[in-house]
């Protein structure tokens, strides 16, 4: 008897004191969010849908009846149409120029945003290195290729650059282009400032103005002779720079995967929409193409 | 520096010329346990001539003239002694004074009436108080006490975080017997490593912090163990449902030399690991703690006495693996262990009666270790990992008092620390029939140098008015770079009519390290990293202004204190980090140069003589941070920003042989932030039509959790036995079931976004048995 109250004491004190509870959510009215990414010789197309409470299962549809307006350099140039969840330009953004959306919508808080399109650098080349490096990752037996980026970066500009690699094999052309999903670099010229997940995000803070090579690998799919692989990067604003990183850190965290005891600190996504939320933002493109030899 | 100790050599003569001719001077002790008495009250019969013993229980006292006088020497929960002395040169007179009930507790104080002090923001904890406090499991924890004081939160439930006056976690500095201690933590931080029936006192100081203390920003935990009873042997044991304690001390040579010996061991892993063993066929885990204090005091001649000190604690957690799930023939063991060891050498001391000298010598290890080792038994495949990081000190201290004349006492001395960090080396090997590595992450070990100067001056400018006046200079030396803090001290106290008086205090203190840590983590690591050009050290800077006033008829102090602290340099983790991936990418997880803000009242009513006693408290504060990457830049409420927070503690004798104490705490919510909208955002904007939810989060911990509050009682039952007293204690915790939260988080667990909380620690009754020899 006296075994099981004992038995009974402990197990209260180390397995039945953990109780979780259901907690009301504040309610909080719906804001605009505006998402539109446009480059050069592009119409610029913008899909406006609307935040919803957090704990709601409702489908988040585009909202159809805001009236968009469009100012180049700060001078009226029209009203966008609505077409296809989008709302589009008749004219093509151009570099050099500053672009400026204002909306506004029944029910909604106006909302306003500007971007541009930045400039390339005068130079920007992709090399790999070295083929096949082995590296264990997780646990998991990985093959990477290393590769360098040469960038000569534009003098007295603060740039933001977002690389990526994608992938045409020559026996599934049906699949289309794909892309890796998984970069590394220890370089700190490109950790120090952004970030690598299935791409590279990084900024030019440690090398303004300067002519470098940066260092990473990517994991190697098999593809056959003939195939493609192409380098992308694109010149990337400010606003668009903090709204990639913000969310990519925002969606790292597994909310289903969570452990109660190393709970990430929670953090806000960017956005350069006044009264709302989302990313309107420019951004200028490079491609460098290899085909495969092996 | 050379000027530096030319205004010390210069200090130094001039104090000769207050030198007095005519002294009295030696300790106070316990007449029972010979025990040191930490200020005790020297007090000259109608003549406003007084002194406090220091922390090593020595008084000073001089005079002018030839004169006979009346001494009364008094301490609370002693009688107090009176004694007539002829003053006719410098005599030495050691006085032991008896406890007025054995049995008896005494009730958290301030050591002295409140309105006579020279400190502000100090309380002090005896070891007798823990036995009867109301505590989770019946173990007795002199971090909860302390969590009881006003301006001090106690962060997670069942923890012992201490967050004193808006600070944080890391901002304590912990002493044993002058040496800093890193890690205070077993069982995932439910149990200090404070065992109490080695300790002798404590003292917590919140402000007003004297010079002598460095090298943290928000509070000094100055916890003294005892020496041994030099006359007899003594001891105690006690068995909780968690721990069981073994204490001894006697003397090694009557009047001259004792020793004390405490043992502390867990043991409910033993009765689990049988259960596991039929539960859950295949693998086993288990945990285990040991403390080991011991001390040695040698009295060598009336000016000269010598300690050594030791401690070791451990905690163990272990996973063993055999025919696991996988494939039924990997087997292998984990293992985490995180220790400390902590030696020192103390010699007290006493130059021509009116110097009193203490010097330190110590070794402080703080080491945290965690191995894998998984095999395959018909296969290559073999897998190793261990993970490491710790802190070493080694430490010199000189610390003197100058009894220069009834009116000025000065406090001086040295600090010289060796930091040696070394905050994280993992090792990973792998054998398999695909591949086999061996790779090492290393971040560099750190040696960081700190040495300070300090001086105080204890002034009594006239009858109303004393003011405690100093510096603490540090250089700290961290890979070549200097970092240079000048800390002003400075404490003034104006007595008024009626037993009451007010105190002001501003001090600068500066912390060379900086802690990561997770204060919900179930894992007991914490990783010191030094401050460096990255990472600078914090600084605070604090001021203190409180009104104090004591009820003689009632017996009860009664003070209200606010305090405003400005903190600079502040680090924390990068928002969308977690505390491990802070661990391996220190670079880029951390934001630094954070500024943060404190300010807040205390209240105060207490009354520790008596059939009951009793200890009421409220404060409310506030206290911000802010960070230039965080919360955009925006100032934002701290982690443990607690609104209002009410401590009443009582403790009444019910019968002669039984007490009766309780608790009740009550805490508004601490802040949390909370996702409150989403929003569809194609999830690769480039690549793909893919769409994807953004979390809107509120500004950082903008919303409060639900305010916490519980009950805890416990009655003990003494019984005076052939050779000790014996002691039933029964205690229940969170006597109303409380369901108070311990922490909230979001899931999609049932197809949408929801918040959760957790709660721990229901209704708990445990009791424990005790005995002590005397």
């Amino acid at each position: 008897m006296n075994r099981k109250i004992i038995l009974l004491l402990f197990s209260m004190i180390l397995w039945s004191c953990t109780k979780e509870i259901k907690i009301d959510f504040p309610k909080l009215d719906s804001k605009l969010v505006v998402n539109s990414l446009f480059t050069k010789n592009e119409n610029i197309k913008i899909r406006i849908t609307k935040t919803s409470l957090y704990d709601t299962l409702e489908s988040n549809s585009t909202i159809k009846n805001a009236v968009c307006k469009l100012y180049c350099d700060d001078n009226f140039i029209e009203e966008l149409t609505y077409k296809s969840d989008y709302y589009i330009s008749s004219i093509k953004a151009k570099t050099g120029k500053k672009y400026r959306i204002e909306i506004s919508c029944k029910g909604y808080d106006n909302v306003r945003a500007e971007s541009f399109i930045p400039n390339l650098p005068s130079k920007m080349k992709f090399y790999i290195t070295q083929d096949k490096i082995f590296e264990v990752n997780n646990n998991i037996s990985v093959y990477y290729t290393v590769c360098n980026l040469n960038i000569d970066d534009n003098p007295n500009t603060k740039d933001f650059y977002l690389s990526e690699i994608l992938f045409w094999d020559k026996n599934l052309p049906e699949q289309g282009l794909f892309k890796t999903w998984d970069f590394k670099t220890n370089d700190t010229r490109i950790i120090s400032t952004g970030l690598s997940s299935s791409f590279l995000l990084f900024d030019d803070a440690l090398f303004n103005g300067k002519s470098v090579y940066l260092k990473f690998m990517y994991d190697i799919p098999y593809l056959p002779d003939s195939s493609l692989i192409i380098f992308k990067t694109r010149i990337i604003t400010e606003d668009l720079f903090k709204y990639i990183k913000t969310s990519t850190q925002q969606s790292e965290i597994d909310f289903d995967d969570i452990n109660p005891f190393d709970i990430p600190k929670p953090i806000n996504v960017y956005s350069n929409i006044k009264n709302g939320y989302g990313i309107f933002s420019g951004y200028n493109i490079v491609n460098d193409t290899i085909v495969v030899k092996n | 520096m050379k000027k530096f100790f030319l205004f010390i050599i210069i200090l130094g003569v001039n104090i000769n010329l207050f030198s007095q001719k005519y002294s009295i001077s030696g300790y106070i002790s316990d007449a029972g346990t010979t025990e040191k008495l930490v200020s005790a009250i020297v007090k000259v019969k109608n003549q406003n001539i007084v002194c406090v013993s220091n922390d090593y229980g020595f008084y000073y006292l001089p005079f002018d003239k030839k004169d006979t006088i009346t001494l009364l020497v008094s301490y609370l929960g002693y009688e107090t002694k009176k004694q007539r002395i002829i003053i006719n040169g410098n005599k030495i007179i050691n006085f032991k004074l008896k406890a007025n009930n054995n049995i008896d507790t005494v009730i958290i104080s301030s050591e002295r009436r409140i309105n006579e002090t020279t400190e502000t923001g100090t309380n002090r904890i005896y070891s007798k108080q823990l036995f009867t406090l109301p505590s989770l499991g019946c173990e007795n924890d002199i971090f909860k006490a302390i969590q009881l004081l006003p301006g001090i939160q106690r962060g997670a439930e069942g923890s012992n975080g201490i967050y004193v006056r808006g600070g944080n976690n890391d901002e304590n500095l912990i002493l044993i017997d002058d040496v800093s201690v890193y890690n205070i933590n077993h069982l995932g931080g439910f149990i200090s490593i404070f065992n109490p029936d080695a300790i002798n006192s404590a003292k917590i100081i919140k402000s007003g912090f004297p010079a002598k203390y460095g090298g943290r920003l928000s509070s000094v935990i100055d916890i003294r163990l005892k020496d041994g009873n030099l006359n007899r042997f003594s001891g105690s044991f006690s068995i909780s449902p968690i721990t069981s304690n073994l204490s001894i001390n006697g003397p090694l040579k009557k009047q001259k030399s004792s020793f004390i010996l405490s043992l502390r061991a867990f043991y409910l892993g033993l009765f689990t690991v049988p259960y596991q063993f039929f539960k859950f066929e295949g693998y086993l885990f288990g945990y285990n703690f040991h403390d080991i204090n011991m001390k040695i005091s040698n009295k060598i001649n009336k000016n000269n006495k010598i300690f050594l000190s030791f401690y070791e604690g451990n905690d163990n957690s272990f996973f063993k693996l055999n025919n696991f799930l996988v494939d039924n023939t990997t087997i292998g063991f984990s293992n985490r262990i995180s220790s400390n060891l902590l030696s020192s050498f103390r010699w007290n001391h006493i130059y021509d009666s009116k110097i009193f000298s203490n010097t330190t010598i110590a070794f402080t290890k703080y080491k945290y270790e965690n191995s894998e080792h998984f095999y395959s038994t018909n296969s290559k495949d073999d897998f190793f990992s261990s993970l490491k990081t710790g802190i070493t000190d080694i430490l010199i201290k000189n610390n003197y008092d100058y009894y220069m004349s009834q009116k000025i006492k000065l406090n001086f001395g040295t600090d010289l620390i060796l930091h040696d960090f070394s905050p994280l080396n993992i090792h990973q090997k792998k054998k398999s029939n695909i591949s086999d590595y061996d790779t090492i992450y290393q971040n560099k070990n750190i040696k960081g140098f700190s040495l300070s100067f300090y001086a105080q001056s204890k002034l009594i400018i006239n009858k109303t008015i004393t003011a405690n006046i100093g510096f603490r200079v540090n250089d700290y030396i961290v890979e070549q770079k200097h970092f240079l803090f000048l800390a002003p001290r400075a404490m003034f106290i104006f007595q008024l009519k009626n037993n009451s008086s007010i105190k002001m205090s501003y001090s600068a203190t500066q912390q060379n390290i900086h802690l990561i840590q997770n204060e919900n983590s179930t894992v007991p690591m914490n990783i010191w990293l030094a401050a460096d050009t990255l990472l600078p050290p914090e600084q605070a800077y604090q001021i203190s202004l409180g009104f104090y006033k004591f009820f003689s008829q009632k017996n009860i102090n009664f003070s209200i204190e606010t305090y405003y602290k400005k903190l600079n340099n502040l680090v924390t983790n990068k928002e969308g980090t977690t505390y491990y991936s802070s661990i391996v990418n220190r670079e880029s997880c951390f934001e630094k140069n954070g500024k943060g803000n404190a300010y807040g009242i205390e209240f105060l009513l207490q009354k520790d003589k008596g059939k009951t006693k009793f200890w009421i408290s409220y404060t409310i504060s506030k206290s911000t941070r802010q960070f230039e990457n965080i919360n955009f830049g925006k100032v934002y409420p701290f982690e443990f920003d607690r609104r209002h927070n009410i401590n009443i503690v009582i403790t009444q004798k019910l019968k002669k042989n039984i007490d009766f104490s309780a608790n009740w705490i009550f805490g508004s919510g601490y802040p949390f932030t909370l996702p409150i909208a989403i929003y569809d955002s194609p999830k690769n904007l480039l690549y793909d039509n893919l769409i994807f939810q953004n979390l809107i989060y509120s500004n950082k911990n903008s919303y409060r959790m639900r305010a916490y509050h519980r009950l805890d009682i416990a009655f003990s039952f003494n019984k005076i036995k052939k050779h000790g007293i014996r002691t039933w204690k029964i205690s229940i915790y969170n006597l109303y079931n409380r369901q108070n939260p311990f922490l909230y988080y979001s899931s999609k667990k049932t197809g949408k976004w929801e918040i959760y909380q957790i709660s721990l620690f229901p209704f708990i009754p445990s009791f424990s048995y005790s005995f002590r020899f005397i």
